[in-house]
């Protein structure tokens, strides 16, 4: 078992350096060359994603910030409306909703993206025989990219509606970090079984507004004192929100959200290589 | 897995009794929903082409090359040259039957493939370069080299979608070919080019696996046929009939016609 082990490594390695996963040998070994592969062509990644930015900047001098404004317009009018409802002062609420909002809007815009990210890019991946993983990559720092464009605005707000700056701040690199990491594996997942599944975008998009609900993005954890809460517990977007939202608005994350954060990109990571591995070479065929 | 000493004898293909099924997804066996349905009452999940009609294009396909290797791939419309083609370069892998390859390939598979139609043609020169991994050092150095290949003078300052099917196809070769590929595949539309491009890109195929490598052609045109291969592999209904000189691989090719 151990010599088995070895001898993949060597096969990935190989892999790596022919520069094509598909000759790593056995199936298992591809897959994680693959990934690996990606990784190591992030650059071809980042060029893609910055060239799509500023495709957007192309057609409008405000390019992505009119995201931005939208996303603005929504959070004032939720946050005059919940604000009452909840009986909150509006300085407490809209930070909370704003960088929930934010947070939000990164992992359901990838998502919903990441279910055409292999058909989109098929030309590519008909002209080389490239990483399906990269393509993964690519969406993910595209959105990520975007995403940047609505933190400068909504940072400035927050930042002046609380106007303090603790130690707890920097906690937002790492924990975003794990954010990326399992949204990476989710994003290859969908990538994959959408190209198999012609209905499963749909169904994806369903399964997002469903989440939106079920995560307190709009509404509060503690409103929930008193009654069940497995379904928060158990709900990976809800820590993949905390993870911005708590470091941003100082409060510093328990050591359960990093566990739960963890265990979520190994379980979700071992899924993505399970299906990597069975689906690899028939990739390319379900694509066209 | 091969040790370090087979890169240095050069580029090879080795494909080992090759078979492709297409699965033709028809509605119920793209549904996840069905999927899920089938499970509830008791059936199997299959994940893999579960469900689908699968066509086999290529059957039983064994070849190998080496360095100076230069095919002329020949046969009919869906005789399963195209297919062959991608399997060599990497893009489809087998379903059944084993291919090792040792190189870097070069594929010119289709127009403008992977060619963005909005962007100019200088725009895509730097972007596809940046896809097939060359550095920005390199892109930089090589863009006027390529520019120049394509013979294309100011119209690269414009969108590809300008661009005539002579012109997209001069951008995609002089891409493509950029840096000599150790393995070059390529499809029969370098036919379609004009004369006095067709004999350029001649030239420069014939350069490149003079050079380094192993050159695969899909083709009919009986001058390239004797300019620049020397084998030629016929195939019939994704099996290969013949697989040898060039010469007595026209006649036989005509042959098949009756």
């Amino acid at each position: 078992m151990h010599l088995r082990k070895i001898h993949q490594w060597t096969e990935i390695r190989h892999a790596a350096r022919i520069d094509d996963a598909s000759q790593a040998g056995s199936p298992s070994a591809s897959a994680i060359a693959d990934i690996v592969l990606g990784l190591r062509k992030i650059r071809i990644a980042h060029v893609l994603a910055v060239d799509e930015v500023r495709h957007r900047y192309r057609r409008s001098i405000l390019g992505p910030f009119w995201l931005t404004i939208s996303l603005l317009i929504w959070l004032l009018t939720v946050s005059f409306v919940f604000s009452r409802v909840f009986n909150m002062s509006l300085v407490s609420y809209l930070p909370h909703v704003a960088i929930g909002m934010l947070a939000w809007n990164f992992i359901s815009q990838t998502l919903g993206e990441s279910c055409f990210c292999l058909a989109n890019n098929q030309e590519y991946l008909k002209s080389a025989p490239l990483p399906y993983s990269l393509f993964a990559y690519k969406t993910v720092l595209y959105n990520l990219y975007i995403s940047l464009h609505n933190l400068i605005v909504i940072g400035a707000i927050v930042a002046a509606v609380r106007g303090e700056v603790g130690v707890t701040l920097l906690s937002v690199v790492p924990a975003t970090f794990l954010l990326v990491v399992n949204l990476t594996w989710m994003v290859l997942v969908l990538a994959m079984a959408c190209c198999r599944f012609r209905d499963l975008p749909q169904i994806v998009a369903n399964a997002l507004q469903i989440a939106f609900y079920i995560t307190p993005i709009v509404w509060f954890p503690s409103l929930l004192a008193g009654h069940e809460t497995w379904f928060l517990k158990l709900n990976i977007f809800y820590y993949m929100v905390e993870f911005v939202r708590s470091p941003l608005l100082g409060h510093s994350l328990s050591a359960g959200s990093w566990f739960a954060g963890i265990a979520f990109a190994v379980a979700g990571w071992s899924l993505a290589v399970f299906l990597l591995t069975r689906w690899r070479s028939r990739l390319s065929y379900w694509i066209s | 897995m091969p040790p370090e000493s087979d890169d240095k004898e050069g580029p090879k293909v080795e494909l080992d009794r090759v078979a492709v099924d297409y699965p033709v997804f028809d509605v119920n066996s793209a549904s996840f929903k069905n999927l899920i349905l089938r499970a509830g009452i008791g059936g199997l999940i299959q994940l893999g082409d579960g469900g689908a009609t699968v066509v086999r294009a290529l059957d039983e396909v064994s070849f190998s090359l080496r360095k100076g290797s230069r095919i002329a791939l020949m046969g009919h419309n869906g005789a399963g040259k195209t297919t062959l083609l991608q399997i060599v370069a990497g893009i489809h892998q087998p379903t059944c039957g084993t291919i090792k390859r040792i190189g870097r390939v070069g594929a010119l598979l289709n127009v403008g493939l992977g060619i963005n139609e909005e962007k100019t043609g200088l725009e895509n020169i730097i972007l596809k370069s940046t896809i097939l991994g060359l550095s920005k050092q390199m892109i930089e150095r090589l863009t006027p080299e390529i520019s120049e290949f394509t013979e294309l003078g100011p119209f690269l300052q414009m969108p590809v979608r300008t661009y005539s099917a002579g012109m997209r196809l001069r951008l995609s070769f002089a891409i493509a070919t950029a840096i000599a590929p150790d393995i070059l595949v390529v499809d029969e539309w370098i036919e379609f080019a004009d004369q006095s491009f067709a004999r350029k890109a001649e030239a420069r195929m014939l350069d490149l696996v003079k050079r380094s490598g192993i050159l695969v052609v899909a083709s009919h045109s009986e001058r390239l046929l004797n300019n620049i291969c020397n084998r030629a592999i016929i195939l019939d209904k994704g099996r290969i009939i013949y697989d040898g000189d060039t010469g007595p691989a026209l006649a036989r090719y005509e042959r098949l016609d009756l």
